[in-house]
């Protein structure tokens, strides 16, 4: 009975139209990054994780949580890119306000009694690129966010402590109102051979099976597949503590997702781990059968599945 | 000068009649009660007494008549009381000149022996004519003519126009000579031995039009002449069913003629089921039964006692059994007694169509959904075989490329088939009967989707590959006494599973083994007891590959998506369950209260679990024509055995999931085709089993998924205003107010709306039968939207390390979808040709357009709701051709 349900809600929802995700017609955030994308604490030991495992909330935790200098490690500047799609905006100014808090549920840092803003000021669509330093803020109370939000965190800092970084966007005209959440990760360094993350650098995007160059492409009319060149081997093996602290090795698994300014895709995301769909399927096609009044903006962006992200960008122009 | 007489055979000729109108009528009456036998048998009603005719009142032979000359023939169906007296009497076939009233007087007068079902006094409702003739006055010669001699002969057989239905006891006679009459066969054959010379022989029955021809006959010479005659138009069931001796409180049934005749089911008999009181609407695409508020997979369906996995073919498809092998449809949606059993919800038992006996039959069907042939023949005196094929349509129209580019759809193609042959006497006879039955369905779902955009991303996304079979094989035999009624049938079934979606797959193989044998004893005129056994096991051998369901022995990251690694379980388990039930009828007046209990027994993966369900219930016939019920009970289920797997993957300290049903209501009979029932319900569900949260993870326990931790409540009160098949109309207004909720123990969550909880649920439907053999039918539906979370949006809420937007809801379930209301529309026209007919139908669905939504989801930003409506307006024409 529930797999008769399953194919029929399959079946309505391959019915339903769906307007497409991946063609950007208004504000969007498509892409947040942090440079880098995680920290090790190298003080952070295996007896410093069994305690906060334990008890995290006990005095003598925290004194050794304090005492293995996690603290001081974790203040480090960071910058942190959040790709603005605004292509109808005209160059329009939007307000923003990057904020850390500490509970993960919490996409808007909504609750100010956990919260910070890290910046504030405004910005044209694009690239909005901000150095912030989000370990070393308090909460009105005067409480470490990084210590709450490990507090807070089910697993306790295991797998790393996830310090959620909220930008807020506000269009001044048309009402748009976004808020856009990006996990700072600040990892124990359990095991010797763990290393930190960095973010995925794609070595480049085919253009119908050719290079596509940063000058942009041409194309004429009709079907074009866009896909990533070979990135299998830049996919990184890492370790991740195990709730017996044992060291787990896994591989990444990037995930594209693919948007662009005039038209849609016949695949918004491709690739990363999920159960359903084809891993090895990484291409998609968008269908050309207007001529667009200005170059086509093709976007592309990757996850490395650990907090790890980055894009590419292409231009394309399109000929009878 | 004439004058009025009544035939001074009368009394013979009255009772031979009465015998065949009842003859006729039993036979019905037999074969609807055997079609409502509970599975297993535990209660077989049967006619074990027919009603005889003590006295008779010879009828005043009305003035007019007499003054105009004219004789006439009256037809009327009389309900012969319990206690042999005569209640209502309708006119039939009226003859005018005030015969009517005179014969309706005079027969009001008669009184009977009340006829038994199973040896109990019954109110059945028999044909009958009644027969005004004039005479001359005696001659005045005193030399009498000798009677002349019968020197000719005529023989033929009488048949029903535009079928091969031949018809048994019709009346055969030549001119008014009541000497020179006969009687035809179960075959429909007649032989009359007559005086030669001019003979208007004439042919009438209560099942068909009376038909005269003028013939002259030779002496010595045998003339053959065959009837071919139309059928009355209400034909369809001629029985009143209100005194039924069951203990089930609500029993819904719906015979196949009149169930194929509702608009907007595609002439689905079991789509009926979801035009009833206490069922919710599903979206249109799901085959769900939804009864009373419990989970689909909490109510079950039998067809001819036996479990099947599904009622429906995939995606809005017809249900598993071809229509035409459907003979009548019980639907209980509640209270039901012990002998059903592993439902905590509603039960709907299909009976299947025995065939007939008097020669063969056949139909073939075609429409874009499916094609079906019907076939039925008697082999000999004894054996009746009938077999039933169907196969879907619409997925070839679909491969010839009649998807638009640029749309997706996922296609059903199935089949199905039914084999059935029966042995030994008549339906309802006593001795034994047997029969062999074989049937099943396979199910198979693709996406079809032509190159275009965005199929791609729903091809991948969902990778499908689905495919379901199921077969049934049972033996019945069934052995009856006056007293008592034993019944077994063992059966076998396979059901096998085949499912993709992406690297997620299982295949399953079931297998089902099964035993049910009831034993029904009359003790006396008035005490009934009734047990059986009810025993299935189950065997699974399962290969699936699935991502872990347990919790990851790591921290997972937000949007975390390493490379999967699917775990397989190959795994073979088993789930025997069991059931031993009694009940007990003992009337106390017009009060019929009986108890009865079952008893539970499941082994499951090795775990035993047991449930004891005691269950009452209690008929109250007030008044000739009201009836006060009432019943309570418990219910037992067992859980499924892929739950009771060992952790990760189940929870085999899992008990039975139950559920306490009460329920009280009236049936008033209004007039002979009208009546009403009004009962209201509240059942109560516990140890539900509900999917665990993987955040709960119990601290130094191993993690389990399921629990009985799921509690449920649905009351309400359903109204059937039912007007029974006439002559020109058939139809109901179906009504129900309810509501239907759930929580899961130990959250601090309260009780929510289930999924499907409609506060209001009404049915119009009529079909009305006009000249020249037009149907007409219409479906009205208004439904409450069903249960949604009101999305709060104040902005987009994107997580970007998942790459997905988080959307915000107000408490659950708080709010609806619009409600739906729909018009359909059923046109069917009959053409009747010598020994087939050919009907062709035209069903519109959705008449006035009315975009209904039937599941809701969100956009990408979850910004706000977005509604999948359901078909547009949908003519479906269908063609089927009759033997």
């Amino acid at each position: 009975m529930r797999a008769q349900v399953a194919v029929g809600a399959l079946a309505m929802v391959a019915c339903t139209p769906i307007r497409d995700p991946s063609l950007i017609t208004d504000l969007r955030v498509i892409g947040v990054k942090v440079e880098p994308p995680e920290i090790l604490l190298p003080g952070c030991t295996k007896e410093v994780a069994a305690a906060l495992i334990a008890d995290a909330g006990s005095p003598a935790t925290l004194n050794l949580l304090l005492g293995s200098g996690l603290a001081q490690a974790a203040l480090q500047n960071v910058e942190l890119s959040a790709f603005i799609a605004d292509f109808g905006g005209e160059g329009r100014l939007l307000n923003y306000t990057l904020r850390v808090c500490a509970n993960q549920g919490d996409i808007a840092c909504a609750d100010a009694g956990s919260a910070a803003v890290l910046a504030q000021g405004v910005t044209p669509g694009g690239v909005l690129t901000l150095s912030v330093l989000p370990a070393a803020k308090l909460t009105p109370d005067g409480n470490s966010i990084l210590l709450q939000a490990l507090l807070e965190d089910t697993y306790r800092g295991l797998g790393g402590v996830r310090l959620p970084l909220s930008l807020e966007l506000t269009a001044p005209n048309d009402g748009g109102h976004i808020y856009a959440q990006k996990l700072m990760v600040y990892s124990c360094k359990l095991f010797d051979n763990q290393r930190a993350n960095v973010n995925p650098v794609l070595p480049g995007l085919l253009l119908d099976g050719h290079p596509w160059s940063v000058d942009g492409g041409t194309v004429t009319r009709g079907d074009v597949t866009v896909g990533p060149m070979d990135f299998r081997d830049l996919q990184e093996t890492y370790l991740v503590a195990d709730f017996n602290l044992q060291p787990i090795s896994l591989t990444e698994n990037w995930q594209l997702t693919y948007l662009n300014s005039f038209t849609a895709f016949d695949r918004y995301q491709v690739g990363g781990g999920q159960a359903h769909g084809d891993p090895a399927q990484l291409t998609s096609v968008m269908k050309l059968n207007g001529l667009p009044s200005a170059p086509v903006y093709v976007m592309v962006v990757v996850r490395d599945g650990r907090g790890g992200e980055n894009w590419l960008v292409r231009t394309l122009t399109v000929v009878k | 000068m004439l004058t009025p007489s009544v035939d001074r055979r009368f009394k013979r000729r009255l009772f031979a009649i009465v015998i065949l109108a009842f003859a006729s009528n039993a036979k019905a009456f037999e074969e609807a009660v055997r079609r409502t036998e509970v599975d297993g048998g535990i209660h077989v009603p049967v006619v074990t007494k027919a009603p005889s005719l003590l006295s008779s009142v010879k009828a005043v032979y009305p003035s007019e008549a007499l003054d105009a000359g004219v004789q006439g023939s009256v037809g009327l169906q009389v309900l012969i009381e319990v206690d042999g007296g005569v209640g209502e009497i309708a006119i039939v076939k009226g003859a005018g000149y005030g015969f009517d009233a005179a014969a309706a007087a005079a027969v009001k007068q008669f009184t009977f022996s009340p006829g038994e079902v199973d040896g109990v006094p019954y109110p059945l409702r028999v044909g009958y004519t009644y027969h005004f003739t004039l005479q001359a006055p005696p001659p005045v010669v005193q030399d009498e003519p000798s009677p002349a001699t019968a020197d000719a002969r005529v023989s033929g057989r009488i048949t029903v126009r535009g079928s091969r239905k031949r018809v048994e006891g019709a009346l055969v006679r030549c001119d008014e000579d009541m000497s020179r009459e006969s009687l035809t066969d179960s075959s429909g054959a007649y032989t009359l031995e007559v005086p030669h010379g001019s003979c208007r022989l004439r042919a009438s029955s209560p099942d068909v039009e009376s038909a005269s021809v003028s013939l002259d006959l030779q002496a010595g010479v045998s003339l053959t002449h065959d009837f071919t005659l139309v059928a009355r138009a209400n034909a369809f069931h001629t029985v009143v069913r209100k005194e039924r001796d069951q203990p089930e409180v609500v029993d819904r049934v719906f015979g196949r003629e009149e169930a194929q005749k509702v608009p907007g089911t595609f002439a689905d008999p079991l789509r009926v089921i979801q035009n009833l009181p206490g069922v919710a609407r599903p979206p249109a695409i799901f085959g769900l039964l939804v009864i009373r508020g419990a989970e689909p997979n909490q109510s079950q369906v039998f067809f001819d006692g036996v479990p099947i996995p599904i009622l429906y073919h995939l995606l809005a498809g017809p249900s598993v059994v071809n229509a035409e092998f459907i003979e009548q449809v019980d639907f209980y949606p509640g209270g039901f007694g012990p002998s059903y059993g592993r439902a905590i919800g509603g039960v709907v038992d299909v009976a299947a169509r025995v065939a007939q006996s008097d020669t063969w039959h056949g139909t073939a069907k075609l429409d874009p959904q499916d094609a079906a042939i019907y076939a039925s023949a008697p082999i000999g005196k004894s054996v009746t075989l009938s077999a039933g094929v169907r196969r879907s349509v619409i997925d070839a129209i679909l491969a010839t490329g009649a998807i638009p580019t640029g749309s997706t759809t996922v296609v059903p193609a199935y089949w199905d088939y039914q084999l059935r042959a029966d042995f030994g006497g008549r339906q309802g006879g006593l001795g034994s009967r047997w029969s062999l039955f074989a049937f099943g369905a396979d199910d198979a779902a693709k996406i079809s989707a032509a190159a275009s955009n965005a199929s791609a991303e729903l091809r991948d996304a969902f990778n499908l590959a689905y495919h379901t079979t199921f077969h049934r094989f049972l033996a019945t035999w069934l052995y009856r006494t006056e007293t008592s009624t034993f019944k077994v049938t063992p059966y076998l079934g396979y059901d096998a599973l085949n499912a993709k979606f992406g690297t997620v797959s299982a295949v399953g193989h079931r297998l089902s083994i099964g035993l049910r044998a009831g034993y029904t004893q009359a003790i006396n005129s008035h005490f009934t007891f009734r047990s059986g056994l009810d025993l299935l096991d189950q065997p699974i051998i399962a290969d699936v590959n699935l991502p872990p369901r347990k919790p990851p022995s790591y921290a997972p990251f937000p949007g975390d998506r390493p490379e999967i690694v699917t775990e397989n379980l190959s795994e073979t388990f088993n789930s025997f369950d069991s059931g031993l039930y009694a009940d007990f009828d003992f009337p106390v007046g017009p009060v019929v209260p009986t108890l009865g209990f079952r008893g539970n027994v499941a082994v499951i993966n090795g775990h035993t679990i047991a449930s004891v369900d005691p269950r009452v219930s209690v008929r109250y016939n007030m008044f000739a024509r009201t009836t006060i019920k009432a019943s309570a009970g418990l219910y037992s289920q067992a859980p499924m055995s892929t739950w009771m797997l060992d952790p990760p993957w189940g929870n085999p300290d899992l008990v039975y999931q139950r559920a306490f049903q009460t329920s009280v209501g009236i049936v008033q009979r209004i007039t002979r085709y009208l009546s009403i029932d009004v009962t209201g319900y509240y059942n109560r569900r516990f140890d539900n089993v509900v999917l665990a949260s993987l955040a709960n993870i119990p601290a130094g326990g191993a993690y389990t998924p399921y629990a009985n931790t799921g509690l449920g409540r649905s009351y309400g009160m359903e109204v059937l205003l039912r007007h029974d098949v006439s002559k020109y109309f058939f139809g109901w207004i179906a009504y129900t107010l309810s509501r239907s909720e759930s929580r899961v123990a130990g959250t601090t969550e309260g009780y929510v709306l289930n999924d499907y909880d409609q506060t209001h649920n009404l049915t119009v439907v009529g079909s009305v039968k006009l000249p020249r053999n037009w149907e007409i039918g219409v479906r009205f539906r208004y439904v409450t939207g069903n249960p949604t979370s009101p999305l709060i949006y104040n902005g987009d809420l994107y997580a970007a390390d998942r790459d997905t937007y988080v959307a915000t809801y107000g408490p659950r379930r708080s709010a609806r979808v619009p409600d739906f209301h729909q018009l359909d529309l059923r046109v069917e026209k009959t053409w009747p040709f010598g020994k087939w007919s050919l009907a062709v139908y035209l069903d519109i669905q959705n008449v006035y357009f009315r975009e209904n939504v039937e599941f809701a989801t969100i956009d990408l930003r979850a910004r706000a709701p977005v509604y999948a409506t359901g078909i547009p307006i949908l003519p479906f024409l269908g063609v089927r051709a009759t033997l």
